[in-house]
């Protein structure tokens, strides 16, 4: 209380201003570069990498796999910063990723299920698998960081097991020709699956009672009680949400590569994190928003195949990942605190 | 044998308020004094600087014969222990008795293996020596409240014979003081006396006690010395045997208690036929509350109050279905809700709004804006709930900002730009725009600067004549006798008088309030 009775004081008059070094058209200049800057920084590693290997990184072929076939990160990511919102973790998300798409595999392979109901069941399987999550978090009171890791693990086990730890390959061409195959402006559909996903989330957040609710329950969960939103259901809603995206990012991981991975989908994990805690340093600062962590997710991707082509060896996508999600961490809570040295006082 | 202390000439000051001037007491081996004022009189302040806690502008201590300043740290815990034991007890809930024990001597020992049996020995002796016979391996959060106080005592006293434990000192040779702050607020009345009998062994043993509270009834008829406070300066300085509580009354407050005692009680508000709301058997889980029951009306405003730890704080929570464990039953307009069913979102459908005592953890998201606060309650403008209209948004939180007059550019400004004051009329305004009809207010105007509090004032009366029920919880007795028609006070977590405004007044005055705080004057309450 103190802290914030120091930060302001009013004048006489009572006329109050907005401390700034400079005039307010500056001002407002700064603050949309400070939203962009993301997108900047991606101008300028491009042209980087552009520079150092025009004929092999500036190409449609490039580009269009870039945009193309990372969708299954995007559309993860989506999903996980439904739970960040809410100021909750979901470690469980990427291994939901591998659950949900084993489970469309097996009934649309094995039991010849149609395409369109395995792919309902999976995503269904998925909210399942988070609602479950959100079950034990709220019933057993634990902290989801903790119950999420466990489930994370308890989940790989179980995806090793229904599959026999094998790949399940002979999935409907169907799905690979719409996920991946198909082409809009030289680009897989599955990029503008995560495009509307994307748009879908980035209108509930900002437009919906719903979403403000979320971000109410992030903000402050006692706060948001004593002002009667249902915290439980916010909860609730928000991790069953996050692994039905956990399944969609699953289902456009078999149709990208074809067949299903009891292994593969857990890489995931980590790069999903980056993207979200990057993508909240910009657009709606501070906050993890739709928007920002798409862009995040092309930020690194382009990084990771510029190295690639430098020749540097395969290593480098964990030292990359890893290095972003602490930079952006830290560079978030360094923009929160100097945001709040922006304080209201008299001049 | 131990030593008389003498504190003399301790001045404090804090910018430009004297929080004690010139102020002195004698501390005798074996006597309890009491320190006694009203809020704000200085009591912790000289509680603090005798801890250490502050180094007072002036000030000396005498222990028998020998002088020495106060601002001389070392210097004075050479000749002098002291041992505190604060209303919130210090202790740690995860740790068993034996460890929370050990703190200080684990802090600075660098022993390489604790030796456990041996310290849980010494440890459980101890314990006994106070009447607590539970196995110092225990957790506290297994003791009950009064085994806790006993523990905390325990290990006051501990902590002032650690040093001739640890050395060949003789231990009569240590003079002590054991500091009791507002120890016995949170405990019922057989609780206080097992308390009390445990203390007197304490001092028997030779210690002295220097014991702070607001129970005149408590003071009286266990300190041996009172010590009065007011304005910073020692009013008093007597034995406790030859006072009546109304002449302490009259000292700490400095008017005399004839004329607060007859006026508290007349005028029985005649109840028209207006809205009530009526709460049966209103009790909290942790047994701090209740039962109690009583109602207030629409277009009345309503305070309760009491000492620290007498319950009344817990009544808006309860009230709102925010405080769980509660139980009891709330008759409004449209019927009758059981309180243990009750949650915060049926309560805002049944036009019940709270506006909760701390900003920044309770009542407003501190990192949003104005206007993103206000959407989370607001009625008047409800925009559609699958199209916010933020255009709308940002328009009703300038309409706030201006009506609340809040010193803020527009209602993009975030809540932690803002002051105490200025939030608090947002959190109010946050509260108010859920169109309720029944308002709980919890230390409405804590920390808030002069101009806030007169506006808050106002806010409550306004809302109040336009027909909504206001229930005000505070300890801030000048606020209530600034908005309060009548006030009920509470006492153990029971409603101990109720307070009338005098005839041809509006509201009830605050020496009355007082008064009926420190005495606990028992009033039937219909």
């Amino acid at each position: 209380m103190s802290a914030s009775d120091s930060l302001a004081t009013q004048s006489n008059n009572g006329e109050v201003k907005i401390k700034k070094s400079s005039t307010s058209k500056n001002y407002a200049r700064m603050d949309l570069l400070e939203r962009v800057w993301l997108l900047i920084v991606w101008a300028i590693v491009i042209t980087i990498f552009g520079g150092l290997r025009p004929h092999t990184f500036l190409t449609v072929t490039t580009f269009s796999g870039m945009f193309g076939l990372n969708s299954t990160l995007a559309i993860l990511a989506l999903g996980l910063i439904i739970v960040l919102r809410v100021g909750e973790f979901d470690l469980s998300i990427a291994a939901n990723l591998v659950v949900s798409s084993e489970v469309m595999g097996i009934l649309n392979v094995n039991h010849h299920v149609s395409l369109l109901i395995s792919m309902i069941i999976a995503v269904l399987v998925g909210g399942a698998i988070g609602a479950f999550n959100a079950l034990i978090i709220l019933k057993l009171k634990i902290d989801s960081f903790i119950a999420t890791l466990g489930m994370g693990s308890v989940l790989s086990g179980i995806g090793l097991w229904i599959t026999g730890g094998t790949s399940l390959t002979g999935l409907s061409q169907a799905l690979v020709n719409d996920v991946v195959v198909r082409r809009l402006f030289g680009i897989s559909y599955e990029f503008y699956y995560a495009l509307v996903l994307m748009m879908v989330l980035w209108y509930i957040f900002r437009y919906t009672a719903i979403g403000r609710r979320l971000l109410f329950v992030g903000k402050n969960r006692e706060v948001a009680r004593l002002s009667g939103v249902r915290v439980s259901r916010i909860r609730f809603g928000a991790f069953t949400v996050a692994g039905m995206f956990g399944a969609v990012a699953g289902i456009v991981y078999s149709g990208t590569s074809g067949t299903t991975n009891p292994s593969a989908g857990l890489v995931y994990l980590l790069p999903a994190y980056a993207a979200a805690f990057l993508g909240a340093t910009c657009i709606d600062i501070g906050d993890f928003n739709p928007i920002g962590t798409v862009s995040a997710v092309f930020f690194l991707v382009t990084g990771v195949q510029g190295l690639a082509m430098l020749g540097v060896g395969n290593f480098v996508q964990d030292i990359f990942y890893g290095a972003a999600l602490i930079l952006s961490v830290a560079g978030s809570q360094y923009l929160a605190r100097s945001k709040s040295r922006r304080v209201i006082s008299t001049e | 044998m131990q030593s008389t202390v003498t504190i003399s000439d301790v001045s404090q000051h804090f910018g430009a308020v004297k929080a004690l001037d010139q102020v002195g007491l004698t501390l005798r081996p074996g006597e309890v004094r009491a320190l006694i004022g009203a809020n704000g009189s200085g009591k912790s302040t000289l509680v603090k600087v005798i801890a250490g806690y502050h180094t007072p502008d002036s000030g000396a201590v005498d222990v028998g014969g020998t002088q020495c300043s106060l601002s001389d740290a070392r210097g004075v815990s050479e000749l002098w222990k002291v041992s505190i034991v604060h209303q919130d007890l210090g202790l740690i809930d995860g740790l068993s008795i034996l460890e929370n024990f050990l703190l200080n001597d684990f802090s600075s020992s660098n022993e390489l293996k604790i030796s456990w049996s041996e310290r849980s020995k010494s440890v459980s002796k101890y314990l006994e020596r106070f009447g607590v016979k539970i196995s110092p391996f225990r957790k506290i959060n297994e003791c009950s409240r009064v085994a806790r106080a006993l523990i905390a005592l325990a290990r006051a006293v501990w902590i002032l014979e650690s040093d001739v434990r640890n050395s060949s000192v003789d231990q009569s040779g240590i003079t002590g003081t054991l500091i009791l702050d507002e120890l016995t607020a949170f405990l019922s009345v057989e609780e206080v006396k097992l308390l009390r009998s445990v203390i007197k062994d304490v001092v028997a043993s030779g210690y002295s006690v220097l014991f702070v509270s607001h129970d005149l009834d408590e003071i009286i008829s266990f300190a041996d010395q009172i010590t009065v406070l007011r304005d910073g300066k020692c009013v008093a300085d007597q034995s406790a045997r030859d006072i009546s509580k109304d002449e302490l009354f009259t000292l700490i407050a400095g008017r005399s208690a004839e004329d607060l005692k007859n006026n508290a009680v007349s005028n029985i508000a005649e109840t028209e036929s207006r809205d009530k709301i009526t709460i049966e058997d209103l009790s909290s889980g942790d047994g701090a509350l209740g039962p109690i029951s009583f109602d207030f009306a629409s277009g009345e405003v309503v305070g309760i109050t009491g000492l620290v730890g007498s319950g009344y704080e817990l009544v808006p929570y309860s009230l709102f279905g925010a405080d769980k464990g509660s139980a009891g039953s709330l008759t409004i307009e449209s019927g009758t809700i059981r309180i243990d069913r009750l949650t915060p979102p049926q309560a805002i459908q049944l036009g019940i709004a709270l506006v909760p005592g701390d900003r920044n953890t309770q009542g407003l998201w501190s990192d949003m804006t104005i206007a993103e606060n206000l959407t989370a309650t607001d009625k008047e403008h409800k925009t559609n709930p699958w199209l916010i209209s933020w255009k709308r948004v940002w328009g009703r939180g300038n309409d706030v900002v201006k009506e609340y007059a809040v010193k803020a550019p527009n209602s993009h400004t975030k809540i932690l730009q803002l002051s105490g004051g200025n939030a608090q009329r947002v959190m109010m305004a946050k509260g108010i725009t859920a169109k309720p009809s029944v308002l709980l207010l919890h230390e409405p105007v804590q920390g808030v600067d002069v101009g806030s509090r007169s506006h808050i004032a106002d806010v409550i009366l306004d809302r109040a004549s336009s027909g909504l029920a206001v229930l005000c919880a505070s300890g801030d007795h000048e606020f209530l006798a600034q908005v309060a028609s009548r006030v009920l006070v509470f006492s153990h977590g029971k409603i101990v008088s109720e307070l009338h405004a005098k005839e041809g007044q509006q509201f009830v005055g605050k020496d009355e309030i007082v008064y009926a705080c420190q005495n606990k004057i028992s009033v039937d309450v219909q």
